[in-house]
């Protein structure tokens, strides 16, 4: 794939290829290569230090690479990061926000960053807020949000300027069941317009009810891809699968015996 | 249980980067520690040939001491992992067993063993004789303890606010209280009314501490060995019943704690923003626009972002005052326009790993620009208000009307070259900014300290450097011919501005190119 593939039509949604990163002799992730169709659901899994954040940090333009090439529907996505990044919508894990902000200022200021009108982020910021169960938080400062409201306002801010791709790091983590059904459907409902999704998550069972495609990681490289049903094979669920491809261990009957104990 | 929470504390004590050093830093903490509480205690001990005054001083003392003790927890909450009872509420402690071992690691540290030094100081200072001194050791070994169980008890009780963001915010706003008292204080004592307060209210204020549990520890070996028994049983009775309500004070406050989960969001409704509703990034005089207003909303409500103003403000007219009895003085009101200006450094790093949202919103550079252009007008904003209040208090104050052109010239120079150092600087050499605000205190990154220091080195120096050739005319103005005072007005802004417009573009132009490893920089004070 050349760097120049400036036309969006045709390409896959996200690619990337040989992207490599490493922090001094740790090696993170081990030059992946990947393409995500326009309009599928894709999943990024793998088991905590995989390099599934280091990835999708890469990805956004968050984290440069040592190696290595990114394209967001034929834009590199680190040669023309302007273009780039009006192609995408972002939820990192566990970054700030501004937190002084209430809910509709950070919409508001957003929006009007990204040089959308003022009119249109006011009436796309109600309905987002609307949507996501926020109104009544609308006036509420960001730092006193809860972990799912925090959830739900980024990806508010994500999907503001209406892009065709978003890229989400562990959008349920830790989020509760409400909010985790309102955030499921948004995402649905977006993909089912044609757009494309790419989420990272550990949680096999989110992935599989969600998910068309799905990545698997392990230890910085992508072990397998592709359809989902393809990745899952015989396997009776995703989780079987994937823990066998990133060969866990069952623990089986030796071990931790004095659990099976009822002495405590 | 006082064993392993005292082991706990030296543990936590032994794996903090102390100055970024190991181990290193560490043992010079402890000298440090040892060498401080040596320097007050020799102080101390000298008052021993004055008994009189030596009790009226330690009263004082005494109830300062026991105050500070019960302000720290507020203003340093989480420094001391021990002092927050809520981390062991999962654990199956009896509560006084785990009182016992919270007053045992409370003991253990830096600052108690400075107090424990001072405080050795103290008893040889209200020792008249060395027979007297084993009471005087028993009563500050007493003021200590009380110390740490009024300390620990408030601590308890507030621990659920402290805990919040309204607590961090009052800490910090109760350590602008402290620091603006200090201040205050400290420039009172060097003047003459001082004097006649130290010798007139510090005695009457002291007779009266006397009769507090604190001050009654320090004035009774001396009531004990003059067998002045009335004194001796209320001062007694006094110190007794201390001991036993802050005990048990403590000990419902942490079966409160240990029994009491807070809420973990909270009710808040945001007051009016200073964002400019029509302002939008798509020009550079819009995103300028629409920066500045989310900044000035941020320093509104964020402590951590207003309190470095209100202390520039506090400084930067204060300062005047103690460096110049002269009509002169309001060329001092540079050092506000200066320290004003360097405000604008950090402005990355201050956003913490918020910094992403702007990374993902824009790369290009207009926009990268019309950002730092907010960051600069904020800091020009409010330090230019801060400047020429100071400007005017010290014109009118010490009739300098006639510096006054060359002082606002210097200023502007002064104010603008220092911000765009910052901005340049904050750029160029950024560092993490601490994000917890479990404590004002825990303003460095482990690891980023040289890199801090070469930035702060930086700015003031090149803040120094660009505002020299004004000052050169402003000196003209003053001893060849006043015109240059005139000359001084004009040229300063001028210089002020050229220096800010040259900071931004150098600034912008490093941040569309590298704007990831600042990111990757500043996301550090995350984990502070």
């Amino acid at each position: 794939m050349s760097t120049e593939q400036g036309n969006t039509t045709g390409a896959p949604a996200l690619a990337f290829r040989g992207l490599a990163k490493a922090y001094g002799d740790k090696v993170v992730v081990r030059g992946i290569d990947l393409d995500v169709p326009t309009g599928s659901f894709y999943g990024l899994v793998g088991p905590n230090g995989a390099g599934k954040t280091t990835t999708l940090s890469m990805v956004t333009g968050l984290l440069r690479p040592n190696q290595g090439q990114v394209w967001i529907h034929g834009v590199d996505v680190w040669a023309d990061p302007v273009r780039a990044k009006q192609l995408m919508g972002v939820l990192p894990d566990g970054l700030r926000l501004f937190e002084r902000l209430s809910g509709t200022e950070l919409l508001s200021y957003l929006g009007r960053l990204r040089g959308m009108p003022v009119d249109v982020v006011d009436s796309r910021s109600r309905e987002l807020l609307e949507v996501l169960d926020l109104t009544s938080a609308g006036d509420k400062l960001v730092a006193d949000y809860s972990t799912g409201m925090r959830k739900k306002i980024t990806l508010a801010t994500a999907l503001l300027h209406s892009p065709p791709l978003l890229l989400l790091d562990e959008p349920l983590e830790a989020v509760d069941p409400v909010s985790a059904r309102i955030i499921r459907e948004v995402l649905q409902a977006y993909v089912a317009g044609g757009r494309t999704v790419v989420l990272s998550s550990h949680v096999m069972a989110l992935v599989e009810d969600l998910c068309s495609h799905v990545a698997v990681m392990n230890d910085g490289v992508i072990v397998t891809s592709g359809p989902l049903a393809q990745v899952r094979g015989e396997a009776a669920s995703l989780d079987d699968a994937f823990f066998h491809i990133v060969g866990g261990r069952d623990i089986g009957q030796g071990g931790l015996e004095w659990l099976r104990s009822s002495q405590g | 249980m006082v064993a392993l929470l005292a082991g706990l504390k030296l543990r936590l004590l032994r794996n903090r980067r102390t100055m970024g050093l190991g181990v290193a830093g560490q043992v010079i903490a402890l000298l440090l520690a040892v060498a401080i509480g040596a320097l007050v205690g020799l102080a101390f001990s000298l008052l021993r040939g004055s008994p009189d005054t030596a009790i009226v001083v330690m009263a004082n003392v005494s109830a300062s001491l026991l105050l500070a003790w019960m302000i720290m927890p507020m203003v340093a909450f989480g420094v001391d992992e021990t002092v927050d009872p809520r981390r062991f509420a999962l654990l199956p402690i009896p509560r006084p067993a785990l009182q016992r071992g919270l007053l045992a690691a409370a003991l253990v540290g830096y600052l108690p063993l400075a107090n424990l030094v001072a405080l050795v100081g103290m008893a040889v200072g209200l020792a008249r004789s060395w027979s007297m001194l084993p009471l005087t050791l028993a009563a500050a070994l007493g003021l200590l303890f009380m110390c740490v169980i009024g300390s620990r008890a408030l601590a308890a009780t507030m621990a659920g606010l402290l805990g919040s963001r309204r607590g961090r915010d009052l800490g910090m706003l109760l350590s602008f209280a402290l620091f603006a008292v200090y201040y205050i204080f400290s420039t009172m004592l060097g003047s003459q009314r001082a004097e006649s307060f130290a010798g007139g209210a510090a005695g009457s204020i002291g007779r009266v501490l006397a009769y507090t549990p604190p001050g009654a520890l320090a004035v009774l070996p001396s009531d004990l060995v003059d067998g002045n028994w009335p004194q001796v049983a209320i001062r007694g009775a006094l110190v007794v019943a201390a001991f036993a309500v802050g005990w048990r004070w403590w000990g419902w406050a942490l079966e409160r704690s240990l029994t009491t989960v807070g809420s973990q969001t909270e009710n808040s409704a945001a007051a009016h923003g200073l964002i400019d509703p029509t302002a939008t990034a798509t020009s550079l005089r819009g995103t300028a626009r629409l920066v500045l207003g989310r900044d000035l909303t941020m320093m509104w409500r964020d402590p951590m972002r207003r309190m470095p103003i209100l202390m520039v403000a506090l400084v930067g007219i204060g300062w005047p005052f103690v460096v110049l009895q002269s009509p002169r003085a309001a060329y001092a009101c540079l050092f506000a326009a200066v320290i004003s200006g360097t405000q604008a450094a950090g402005a990355y790093a201050i956003e913490g790993s918020g910094l992403w949202l702007h990374l993902v919103a824009f790369g290009d550079r207009m926009r990268a620009r019309g950002e730092l252009w907010g960051h600069a007008a904020t800091a020009v904003l409010v330090g230019g208000i801060v400047t020429v209040v100071s400007i005017l208090i010290q014109a009118t104050v010490r009739h300098g009307w006639v510096h006054v052109p060359a002082v606002v010239g210097l200023c502007a120079a002064g104010l603008g070259t220092s911000c765009a150092a910052a901005i340049y600087f904050g750029a160029r050499l950024p560092y993490a900014v601490p994000q917890s605000r479990t404590s004002m205190f825990a303003s460095r990154v482990p690891g980023q300290g040289g890199r801090a220091a070469a930035s702060s080195l930086g700015v003031m120096f090149a803040g120094l450097i660009g505002t020299a050739p004004v000052a050169v005319l402003a000196v003209l103005g003053e001893t060849v011919n006043p015109l240059f005072r005139w000359v001084t007005l004009i040229v300063g802004p001028i210089v002020g501005a050229l220096a800010l417009w040259w900071g931004v573009r150098l600034a912008s132009e490093h941040y569309v190119r590298s704007a990831p490893e600042i990111f990757q920089t500043v996301v550090a004070g995350d984990r502070v």
